[in-house]
């Protein structure tokens, strides 16, 4: 059996203005496998999230995603509109939730499949009422945004997410905004989804998470990969000083 | 002296009833062609073409900058001595729609910035191409803080219309301005015509709340444990 890659970054960087968020940064990750990044506020984390589908343009280096460089074809940079067509592959799960306020839950879920694919309405929610189901909201079908809890909003959020069929699904601190009684209704969801093989980046400070779930650790900082290893590995022999600096203040 | 029965009679008149016809179709029509070109220039002033937000600015300076009044005039009575003569209703329509979407485009545009963020980084991160990014999530989004005042340039737009009789247009007032002319009833004509508008305006009141409802939708949803609201409460007492 071949193990496949599904996302190749090389050298990936990003400046705003001349502040250096990005200072190349590699990492491959392949299939099936659930990716734990962590590190200080502001070294850079979420921007390489978003470069990873290309929410965020770098200024240089390259990003793959099942063999596909993302926002560049034979002829140079994509339009938007063709990135588009390059982003339904990756899921992305936001800190904040960004449910669409003026819809249901089922039609959050839905929203993907009908705007993006064209899926005939009746058939996107009735498939999106079974991944609400997936996820424990077999009941909330129906509620806005504004009638959920953060917890229920975040799990709506990862069912919309999941309704495209991805390839790779990012987090970006899905549990920092919730209260704490609610994040274990969000991470036991993260879980199953490792358990059938989901391919994850997860940028998250729970550590429960991270021993639990986690096949690797990816500590970054100041813009760099500072390392790179197995939980086990990463918790107990940590390398450098900044890790141990960042790990002392966290645990 | 107060003449009921002229004041009944002009309510009756059917002078004045398609008077009032023209006043509610003129409004109708230049609203329904105002806001999209308003959509358009929202979207020019939001550019990153420099050429095409001066031009877009430069409209709507313009345009908020002199009377309407005078706008009209110049497209009816003066632009002819250029050689473009527009008939009286085209003259009225362009004059209305030009100038009604200079000021729509900047509730267009409130409405638009009044949108976070994060949710067209959602709808990207979906994988939806920008014009559906806009049509299916800001857009809606927008709307619901736009319908208030959209609402309101309505209910203005009804009774701006009679600055139109000035070039002639036959609408409530100058038809209420013939009809007078017959019997000298100012005040009772007037009246009537006051009246029309009112009805008009109010009936639109109604409109407007229910479209307000209907763009509402999702916001005026209460959480169901009220959980978020009670810490909201307590983050203020702490402060
Ligand atoms: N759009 C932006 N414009 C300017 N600076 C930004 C922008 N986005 C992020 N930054 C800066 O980049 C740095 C890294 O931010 P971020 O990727 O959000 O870090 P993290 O997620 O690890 O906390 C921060 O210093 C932040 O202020
Ligand atoms: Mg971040």
């Amino acid at each position: 059996m071949t193990i496949e890659t599904v996302v190749e970054a090389h050298q990936v960087r990003k400046s705003y203005g001349d502040v250096d968020v990005l200072k190349g940064i590699d990492l491959t990750v392949r299939q099936g496998e659930v990716v734990l990044v962590l590190g200080p506020s502001g070294g850079g984390k979420s921007t390489f999230l978003r470069t990873l589908n290309h929410l965020e343009t770098p200024d240089s280096g390259t990003v793959t995603i099942c063999g596909e460089r993302i926002g560049y074809g034979e002829k140079g940079a994509l339009r938007e509109s063709r990135i588009a067509l390059q982003r339904r592959r990756t899921g992305m799960v936001f800190q904040q939730f960004n449910l669409f306020p003026n819809m249901t839950a089922l039609d959050n879920v839905a929203a993907g499949p009908v705007h993006v694919n064209r899926v005939p309405r009746a058939e996107a929610r009735a498939a999106a009422g079974e991944l609400l189901a997936m996820v424990g909201l077999a009941d909330k079908t129906g509620n806005y945004p504004a009638q959920l809890s953060g917890g229920q909003q975040q799990r709506v959020a990862i069912a919309r997410a999941l309704a495209m069929r991805p390839q790779l699904l990012l987090f970006d601190e899905p549990t920092s905004a919730l209260d704490p009684e609610m994040v274990g209704e969000v991470l036991d969801v993260m879980v199953r989804l490792r358990e059938e093989g989901m391919t994850m980046i997860v940028v998250s400070h729970e550590m429960g998470f991270a021993r639990a779930a986690a096949d690797r650790v990816v500590f970054i900082s100041d813009g760099v990969v500072v390392e790179d290893k197995s939980p086990d590995l990463f918790f107990a022999a940590p390398e450098h000083q900044r890790t141990r600096q960042f790990l002392d203040r966290i645990l | 002296m107060w003449s009921w029965e002229a004041f009944f009679s002009f309510l009756h008149d059917p002078l004045l009833l398609q008077g009032a016809w023209t006043t509610v179709w003129l409004t109708a029509v230049s609203m329904a062609l105002a806001l999209p070109l308003a959509v358009l220039v929202a979207l020019g002033r939001a550019s990153g073409f420099v050429p095409l937000r001066l031009v877009t600015g430069g409209y709507v300076w313009l345009m908020r900058g002199t009377p309407l009044l005078v706008q009209l005039v110049i497209i009816y009575t003066g632009l002819p001595q250029l050689g473009l003569r527009l008939g009286v209703i085209t003259s009225a329509l362009v004059g209305l729609v030009l100038n009604e979407a200079a000021y729509l485009s900047e509730i267009v545009r409130a409405g638009v910035l009044s949108v976070p963020r994060g949710q067209s980084e959602a709808a990207r991160a979906l994988g939806m191409p920008p014009w559906k990014v806009f049509r299916v999530v800001v857009m809606p989004q927008a709307l619901r803080v736009m319908v208030p005042p959209l609402g309101n340039s309505f209910n203005g737009l009804l009774k701006t219309t009679t600055l139109v009789s000035v070039i002639s247009v036959e609408e409530l007032l100058r038809r209420t301005q013939f009809a007078v002319q017959t019997n000298f009833r100012v005040l009772e004509g007037l009246t009537a015509a006051a009246l029309y508008y009112l009805a008009m305006t109010t009936l639109w009141g109604l409109v407007q709340r229910w479209l307000e409802a209907r763009v509402g939708r999702g916001h005026q949803a209460r959480p169901s444990s009220g959980r978020r609201t009670r810490n909201a409460a307590l983050e203020l007492e702490t402060r």
